[in-house]
């Protein structure tokens, strides 16, 4: 036990570079930040990729006496929220100079800071750095959203999520609270040991926990926030939110649950997939009479989520591997769907629904058929990377003998390519006239190498198994 | 006071806060309500810090009590920005997203 300060230099890093962009901030002219800070902010986020890259141990170290715990998952899904916020930032550059902000500045070390918070959550081994870094990626969310000017939908989108997230963050703690009472200790180790069987203390606490990551994550009974913030949030800050949150969620959800409530990993893992199932459902229903695309994209969230909840129910190995091979086909198609559609956005909100999107192909037909790539790997079409994605997930479920789960999850997606489809129609088939903007070339390039990397991955699936079998391998080598 | 007290009280918060969450429709109520939620979780941290002698949970509060604060410093700014636009505080006003 003992301080270990450098395992944590990527995070120091963006945090610094953070408060620096403060300073800095203070002494530009406001023509010459959006370039600027976009500049910094690529610089930082790419560095950070290859510190993150060399400083990830194999066999799990710790730092801060346990506080925080390293593995090849924590640096594979740091990689990943990285890339998601380097295209963040892209598509961010284009959006500011389309839409008037005073706080130019503010938008992008906002940025870094719930990229720190992100990148924190994945590595927490213990209940309060989990909390703490919980709340410091959702508080710039809130920031990031309401920030533009004469945007009364942004603001109402970032009170609602502010209302929603802050109870899912009382129940989250409150459930810390109690799980802290039954083990007299906040590490992910020791907690673990203290909870062996199904008391009804136990079962509170980790219905609480349960029903907070729900809520953060937006499945099922609390879902309600997340059509209404995906689609009243800037789109760049929904890319973010889709994607970095998205992915911090779900990896804090995997290294809390694993080590804390390992021997009760069947009645946990009954309920995710019951959960889910529901869920897959509910998105993909809903989703069927959306005209708004980012309202779509919002129920095709949900219905997301419940196919990667279903895979907890499988073997710890075979879900950790199925969850996390899925969070990087989802995070590369939201990045490439949600950038795709600030693409598109004019002033006044143009360009953000169906209709808008008549006769793309005329216009631009690189454009209409980087849709059809992005929107059909969301449906899992072979030999699309969204595709890999959900039939390892049915993999996954069929040989834990699941099969029913398997083939509601099929039906789910057979229910969800007809939304799916709709765009591709609009684009191709509709006589009218799309709205098209002004292209701005850095945007368009961020988004080009997402549908070029949903392709090749699509056709190589190996090379993320891979990398999500050597992640697997190190964390379980730091639970068992 | 013994740690049972502690435990009914938090629970008492909670209820309190999850039943003002669910039923206000003011906007600042609200806030009122979501505070009560954070801090009955720290009223429960407290009893078991002290019930299992250690100080974890008392830390723990801090970290917490920080979190609560930045938090209302965020949605009372997002408040004062809704109020420029719609003249109100009430949840029923911000109603543009739906559906």
């Amino acid at each position: 036990m003992e301080l270990n300060v450098k395992l944590l230099f990527p995070e120091f890093f963006v945090l610094t570079a953070a408060v620096v962009g403060i300073l800095i901030d203070l002494l530009l002219p406001k023509r010459m930040k959006n370039g600027f800070f976009a500049t910094f902010s690529v610089f930082v986020l790419f560095i950070c990729v290859f510190l993150v890259l060399f400083s990830s141990p194999f066999v799990p170290e710790e730092a801060f006496n346990g506080f925080v715990k390293k593995d090849l998952l924590t640096g594979l899904s740091q990689v990943l929220i990285l890339f998601s916020s380097l295209i963040a930032v892209f598509v961010s550059y284009g959006f500011l100079k389309k839409f008037d902000t005073d706080y130019v500045g503010e938008f992008y070390y906002t940025l870094l800071f719930a990229v720190f918070g992100a990148m924190l959550m994945v590595s927490a081994n213990e209940l309060a750095t989990l909390f703490v870094s919980l709340e410091v990626m959702s508080i710039s969310v809130y920031i990031l959203s309401a920030l533009f000017r004469k945007d009364y939908r942004g603001k109402e989108a970032a009170l609602k999520y502010f209302i929603m997230g802050s109870v899912g963050a009382a129940v989250i703690v409150y459930g810390f609270a109690l799980l802290y009472g039954l083990s007299g200790s906040t590490l992910y180790g020791e907690v673990g040991r203290a909870i062996s069987t199904l008391s009804f203390p136990v079962l509170l606490s980790l219905a609480l926990v349960i029903s907070g990551f729900l809520f953060k994550l937006g499945a099922v009974p609390f879902h309600g926030w997340t059509p209404d913030v995906y689609h009243g949030a800037p789109t760049p800050v929904t890319l973010f939110m889709g994607a970095v949150v998205k992915i911090a969620a779900f990896v804090a959800l995997l290294k809390l649950f694993y080590p804390v409530f390992l021997p009760l990993v069947s009645e946990w893992g009954e309920v995710f997939a019951v959960i889910g199932v529901v869920s897959a459902f509910a998105g993909a229903l809903m989703a069927l009479r959306q005209e708004n695309v980012k309202r779509m994209l919002a129920y095709s969230a949900i219905s997301h989520t419940g196919v990667v909840l279903t895979a907890l129910v499988s073997v710890p190995a075979v879900a950790v591997f199925s969850v996390l091979f899925y969070l990087f086909a989802y995070a590369f198609m939201t990045v490439a769907a949600f950038g795709f559609v600030s693409l598109l956005t004019e002033n006044g909100f143009k360009g953000e629904n169906l209709s808008d999107w008549r006769n793309l192909y005329g216009k631009s037909p690189f454009l209409a058929l980087s849709l059809v790539v992005i929107f059909m790997s969301l449906a899992g079409i072979p030999p699309l990377f969204g595709f890999w994605a959900k039939f390892y997930i049915l993999v996954a479920l069929v040989k834990v003998g699941k099969v029913g789960i398997a083939v509601a999850i099929l039906v789910a997606s057979v229910i969800s390519l007809y939304f799916y489809l709709r765009p591709v129609v609009y684009a191709f088939m509709r006589k009218g006239e799309a709205v098209l903007p002004p292209v701005e070339p850095f945007e368009l390039g961020a988004v080009a190498v997402t549908v070029l990397f949903l392709i090749i991955f699509g056709l190589f699936p190996e090379l993320i198994s891979q990398a999500s079998i050597f992640a697997l391998s190190s964390f379980l080598r730091g639970i068992i | 006071m013994t740690t049972f007290d502690f435990f009914v009280l938090s629970g008492l918060l909670f209820a309190v806060g999850l039943f003002g969450v669910i039923v206000r429709r003011n906007v600042i109520s609200l806030f009122f309500s979501l505070e009560l939620l954070l801090n009955s979780a720290n009223v429960l941290l407290v009893g078991f810090s002290k019930l299992q002698g250690n100080l974890f949970g008392e830390v723990f509060v801090f970290f917490v009590l920080a979190v609560a604060a930045a938090e209302a410093a965020v949605g009372l700014a997002v408040v004062v920005a809704l109020y420029r636009y719609r003249k109100s505080v009430n949840t029923e006003d911000f109603s543009i997203l739906r559906w």
